[in-house]
Order: structure tokens, then C-alpha cells, then sequence
């Protein structure tokens, strides 16, 4: 079932005149689906996640949740179909994690926000459902971020919504604690069957977790596909190009283009690993690394060492290191 | 099926968990009511003259004192004092507990919409003004010139409050109305002192006296009016118990989790602006009880959650109210001392310790708070 759509909607701002970031979206989000949203920065990602969780009005067309035109839903109903994690910082005074989580049932909840038995276990089942057990007794302030993220998107569980949107919700965490983020996010739409919207900076978090990515161009033009079919057919590229970064199918990350005028580097051995760390090493020090033995340097690649010929000299390196700097010296 | 089940038993492990935290709390607050009530009986015994327990209790329970002084002396004198300081106190630190969570800044008190500039103002305009009908008026500063005072604060209390409304409708980030708040205040000083400037000696006196603060001010026959204007502040401020809740995790996150973030901050101006308004009107502009007490009890009680926070706002406010005004009456000696400067040598060291202790405040604002 469709959790959110767009239609004909335009994004942007009304300052002193109207700034549109982009138009005429027709966007879908289906129920058990993870999408990622993703761009490259001042895109409109958050412009975009602003106007879906219905923090900022659009320009004109309509989000629909669940079929409800979101501007016709009172702020109380629209809280129950949808919760959000904001890249806000938040300082909930003495409160526990638990207490954070329990916030989340406030749409729920009457005037005194008293918790029912029924609440108190939709809480503990969503602190159940990031693991974090453990950290629910322990004061908000006193988590680290990776801990505080997971406890705001219990938060947002708590709140018992149909549609979760999450505005980068991996920024500031490291890597392991981002994959664990991603891999909640999976464990909610695979086995509650939630719709989840994530955007990210995180180009190869993203490909490797999302069911389908949207794709905002600088242009405000918006891809959509699966993060597959968004590599094979250039889009990816496309949208992250700049100068001096292009985006390397095969490594699916983005390498640094050397200069033009880069000196060639011919490179032999016979170890993938020692090959792969080796290139990485003489793409960073603005080398270009050729397959052909016709370079004016020709480094091998052996278990425990590296030789370097050319410029009418051979060198043994026992390091990457000394290696770089042998070949920055010979200035060939 | 399982997991629901497990939730549950966690659920309920918890609740047994919760229990004793919750029993602590209940406790404490409890033990705080017991104190109340034995500084209010204080409030009655202490004075100028002493009047045993036994008698105390006699007249309460609607006897006679041995003494017809007694009699009138805590009927007419110490009951509307006690009961005045009380609920001054109660609704001081409520207003100041909204403020200080609407804000999200430890130094917001009752008087940070200007609240009470405003009152000073009309009380100022009133009192040191030149005029006949003003002099006659205050003849001798006597119960005339009261009601006078009274009414021209509510005037420029009630005036500031419909400002302060209109801005939080129009606004849309509480600090704005901070802001706003801080200006009027200065604008109102500024105009204050012109009139300073030109008034004659007396009338500074007089009103000068205004700003000590006094919880001898509200006779019998304007206690009906203080109290219910107190009660229906006290009301609207449990109402908004649920939206500070929310708005303990910032605006944006109050606004997703449904609050009308325009409804809630107009009802908390309006529940704190007719508290602070009602108590400036009737004792003058009390300090220091607003901004010291919300600090006192998130100490003692070791939460954010206004469930808890607002009783023990209103209890303790009570408690720090009756024990400056006893202090103030110096038992035994026939000064008293002004009430401010009693507020200001309680409060001012608890702020100083918080400030300097830094724990509860930054547990409560963050570091940036």
C-alpha cells in the first residue's frame, strides 16, 4: 500500500519572492519499502523532508499520507501517522532514555499524558526493537550520539507512525554505528512492514541499504530507481559530478581525478589486495596508474616490498610510504 | 504474538522497576506539604508578639483566643499575610517553572515577558506623577491609595500580557518573545526614571516602597479576588503540563508530536502572565522566589518531567514565600525588613550555586542553556 505520495508538488521557499528548489514531484513511498534520499549538498533534501513531514508548507501540489491531503490533517493527526528524526540537538533536561521514549506516545495520550499499560508496552517494544535495552534506565544527556540517535528513533516508533522519516540520521556517527543505524532501519520495514524514509549523505550507506533511492539533482529534477539501476545508467554520476570527483562504478565510491598533466605509473604483481592498496596510494599522490609496461616508471608489487624502475634508476621501498616519496623525488 | 508478549513482561518488569523511583518522589513531595503546613502554622505563631500553638489551633478551628488581640491578630493579620505569601509564592513559581521550559533558558522568571515593567509602569504613572486627583488619592498612602496601586499595576500588567499575547500568536520562535520581553523592560525603566526625574521626594518614597514587595497588602476583601485570579492561572498551567513535556525535546519536536505550538505557547504567556500579573498587582514585583524555586525542586527531585515538577513548583514556591515574608518580619521586633531584599539573600546564593555547580543547570538546559 501507497504509505506517501506526491502530486505535481513544488518545493522552495517564499522569501521576498519565491525560490523554488524543485517541481512538479510525483513521488511514491510504499509500505515495507526503505528509500534513501539522496543528493548532493544545497540539492534540496531537506527542503523536500521538511515539506513531507509537513514542518514546511509547498509552493503548490499536495502530499498525500495515506491518501490525506497532509495541510487537511490537524497537527494531532498528522503526529500519528508520522514521526520524524531531525538533525535538532536536543537537551531533554534530566529525562532518562526511557522518558525520551515515551515522549513518542504523546499524540496517544490525554490531557495529562498519562501512559497506559498498552503505551508502556509500545515503548518497551520500540526500545526493544534498536537494542537498546540496556541504555533505557540511563539519562539522555549521558548517551553518546550513536546511542542518542538510536533512543530518538525508538522515539519515533514509540509514536506508533505509518510513515517514518528520518533527516540524516547517520551524520556524526561512525561507520559501525551508521551501518547499525541502517540496519534497524531494514529490520523495521522488512519485519513491521513500516515505510521509511531516510536522507543521507552517505552515498554507499545508501546503495547498499535502500530498496529504491531518490535522486535529487542540483537541477531539482528527482531520479528515482533502484540504487542498481541508478549506477548502471550514469544517474549517479551524473548528479555528484563535480570538478576534480568522479563517481568509480567499480568501487562504488568517488575517486579524486588526478590533474591533467598526472605522470604515469605502470603497475605489476600479482597480490589483488597489495595490487588494490597500492593503486589507491598512486591515485592519491596524483599518479595515473596504467596496465601498459610503456610508462616512464614501472613499479612491482612483491609480498613484503616494492621496486621502482625508471628515470635510469631502481629502487627497492619497504614501505608505500618511502615508496611515495621515492617516486615524488624522482619528478619525472 | 511472542514479541508482543515479551514487550509486555518487559513492560511490567518495568513498571516494578518505575515503582520505587515513583514512591521516592511521592514521598518527597509529601514530606515537602508536611513542611508547608508547619511554616504556615509558623507564619501565624511569629510576629511581633508570640502566640502559643494551642491557641493558634483554637482560633482556626473557629474558637476563641484567650486574648481577644490574638484573635485579630491572626484572623485579620497573619492568616491573609500567610495565606497571600502562599499562594504569591505557589504562582510565582509556576509562572517561572513555564517560563524557564517555554524559553529553554535557566534565567527566564515570571517578570521575562515584562510583566512586571508593565506594572511598575502604572504604578509609576499613578504614584509619581504630579496631579491633584493623584495626590488626593494617596493622602497619606492609606487604603485608597491601595486600591489605587492595585488597579493601576493590574492596569499595566494586564496591558503588557495582551502584548505578550499578541506577539507569541504572531512570532514564530519563542526567543523573539524573549527578546520582545527584555525590550519592553527597558523601555518601561527608561520611562520609570523620567518620571523619577521629575517627582517630588515623597512620591519616590512611596513608590519605592511599591517595588520592596509586601505580602501585607491584600486585605480580607480582596482575597476572594487575588485567589481566584491565582487559581484560574494555576489551572491553565496544569493544562500546558503535557505540551512543556513536549517541548523538553525543542520546538520542532513538539510540533511533531501534534502540538499546536501557537496554542500552547499563547496558553503558557497567558497561564504565567496572569499569575506573575496577579501577584505583581497585589504585592508588588516579588523576585527571585520565580527563578530560584523551579531550580530547587529539579534539583530535589532529579527530573524534567512537569507531572512532577508543577506540584513541587507550587509547594515549595509556598514554602520559600512564608519563610521570606517570616524572615522579613524580624519574630520578636516590630521592623520589617523589605520583602525583596529577604527574596534576593534567599534566592540570589541558589542561583549563584546553581550558576557555579553547574550540574542541574546544564542537565536541565544543555550546555549552550
Amino acid at each position: 500500500m501507497i504509505a506517501v505520495e506526491t502530486d505535481q508538488l513544488s518545493i522552495g521557499y517564499r522569501r521576498r519572492r519565491e525560490v523554488v528548489v524543485a517541481a512538479h514531484l510525483c513521488l511514491s513511498l510504499t509500505d515495507g519499502e526503505l528509500v534513501c534520499l539522496i543528493g548532493p549538498n544545497g540539492a534540496g533534501k531537506s527542503t523536500l523532508i521538511r515539506t513531507l513531514a509537513g514542518m514546511q508548507k509547498p509552493l503548490s501540489g499536495r502530499v498525500l499520507l495515506r491518501g490525506h491531503d497532509i495541510s487537511q490533517l490537524t497537527p494531532m493527526a498528522l503526529a500519528r501517522m508520522l514521526s520524524v528524526v531531525l538533525t535538532d540537538r536536543i537537551d531533554p533536561g534530566m529525562l532518562t532514555a526511557r522518558e525520551v521514549v515515551a515522549l513518542g506516545r504523546h499524540p496517544h495520550t490525554g490531557w495529562d499524558a498519562r501512559l497506559t499499560d498498552r503505551d508502556q508496552a509500545v515503548v518497551e517494544d520500540a526500545i526493544a526493537t534498536v537494542d537498546a535495552a540496556g541504555l533505557a534506565d540511563r539519562p539522555f544527556r549521558d548517551l553518546s550520539d550513536g546511542e542518542r540517535q538510536k533512543i530518538m528513533i525508538a522515539r519515533a516508533l514509540a509514536q506508533s507512525p505509518s510513515l517514518l522519516i528520518l533527516d540524516e540520521p547517520t551524520a556524526f556517527l561512525d561507520l559501525p554505528r551508521r551501518v547499525e543505524v541502517m540496519r534497524v532501519l531494514r529490520k523495521l520495514t522488512s519485519e513491521r512492514g513500516a515505510a521509511v524514509l531516510v536522507s543521507t549523505h552517505d552515498l554507499d550507506l545508501a546503495l547498499r541499504s535502500a530498496d529504491r533511492l531518490w535522486l535529487i539533482h542540483p537541477s531539482g529534477a528527482v531520479t528515482v530507481g533502484a540504487p542498481e539501476d541508478l549506477v548502471l545508467n550514469g544517474s549517479i554520476d551524473d548528479a555528484f559530478c563535480s570538478v576534480g570527483a568522479v563517481f568509480d562504478a567499480e568501487s562504488a565510491t568517488f575517486t579524486i581525478t588526478p590533474p591533467d598533466a598526472a605522470s604515469t605509473v605502470s603497475l605489476r604483481g600479482s597480490d589483488p589486495i597489495r595490487l588494490l592498496w597500492t593503486k589507491r596510494a598512486l591515485t592519491r599522490s596524483g599518479f595515473q596508474v596504467s596496465d601498459a609496461d610503456n610508462a616512464p616508471v614501472v613499479v612491482t608489487v612483491y609480498q613484503d616490498n616494492w621496486a621502482a624502475v625508471g628515470c635510469e634508476c631502481a629502487v627497492y621501498c619497504s614501505s608505500l610510504y618511502d615508496l611515495m616519496q621515492t617516486l615524488r623525488s624522482w619528478k619525472f | 504474538m511472542l514479541q508482543r508478549a515479551s514487550a509486555a513482561i518487559t513492560a511490567s518488569r518495568h513498571a516494578r522497576l518505575e515503582r520505587p523511583r515513583g514512591l521516592t518522589r511521592a514521598a518527597i513531595l509529601a514530606a515537602l506539604a508536611a513542611i508547608l503546613v508547619g511554616v504556615f502554622l509558623l507564619a501565624l505563631l511569629l510576629g511581633s508578639v508570640t502566640i502559643p500553638l494551642h491557641e493558634v489551633l483554637m482560633v482556626l478551628t473557629g474558637g476563641e483566643a484567650s486574648r481577644d488581640a490574638w484573635s485579630n491578630i491572626i484572623l485579620k493579620v497573619r492568616l491573609p499575610k500567610a495565606v497571600t505569601a502562599a499562594l504569591a509564592g505557589a504562582a510565582l513559581s509556576a509562572a517561572g517553572l513555564l517560563m524557564q521550559t517555554l524559553f529553554r533558558n535557566p534565567l527566564a522568571d515570571p517578570f521575562a515577558l515584562g510583566i512586571s515593567s508593565g506594572a511598575s509602569l502604572g504604578v509609576a504613572l499613578i504614584v509619581l506623577s504630579a496631579g491633584s486627583t493623584s495626590g488626593a488619592l494617596l493622602a497619606g498612602f492609606g487604603l485608597v491609595g491601595d486600591i489605587a496601586i492595585t488597579a493601576a499595576a493590574s492596569a499595566g500588567a494586564a496591558l503588557v500580557m495582551l502584548l505578550a499575547l499578541g506577539a507569541a500568536r504572531r512570532v514564530s520562535g519563542s526567543v523573539t518573545l524573549l527578546l520582545l520581553g527584555l525590550m519592553f523592560g527597558y523601555i518601561s525603566s527608561a520611562l520609570v526614571t523620567l518620571l523619577m526625574h521629575t517627582a517630588l521626594p515623597e512620591r519616590i518614597q512611596a513608590y519605592t516602597n511599591w517595588t520592596f514587595g509586601s505580602f501585607a497588602g491584600v486585605s480580607l476583601g480582596q482575597m476572594p479576588t487575588f485567589a481566584v485570579c491565582i487559581g484560574i492561572g494555576l489551572l491553565l498551567a496544569a493544562a500546558t503540563v503535557k505540551a512543556l513535556n513536549a517541548l523538553l525535546l525543542g520546538e520542532n519536536y513538539a510540533r511533531s508530536l501534534g502540538v499546536n505550538m501557537r496554542q500552547a505557547r499563547t496558553l503558557i504567556v497567558l497561564a504565567s502572565a496572569i499569575l506573575a500579573g496577579t501577584v505583581t498587582a497585589f504585592c508588588g514585583p516579588v523576585g527571585f522566589i520565580g527563578i530560584a524555586v523551579p531550580h530547587i525542586c529539579r534539583g530535589v527531585l532529579r527530573t524534567a518531567d512537569h507531572r512532577v515538577l508543577l506540584p513541587a513548583a507550587l509547594i515549595c514556591g509556598a514554602l520559600a514565600a512564608l519563610i521570606a515574608a517570616l524572615i522579613a518580619e524580624m519574630p520578636g521586633s516590630r521592623t520589617v525588613l523589605p520583602l525583596n531584599a529577604i527574596t534576593a539573600l534567599i534566592g540570589a546564593p541558589v542561583v549563584i550555586w546553581i550558576v557555579l555547580n553547574g550540574r542541574t543547570q546544564r542537565a536541565s538546559f544543555g550546555e549552550s542553556g
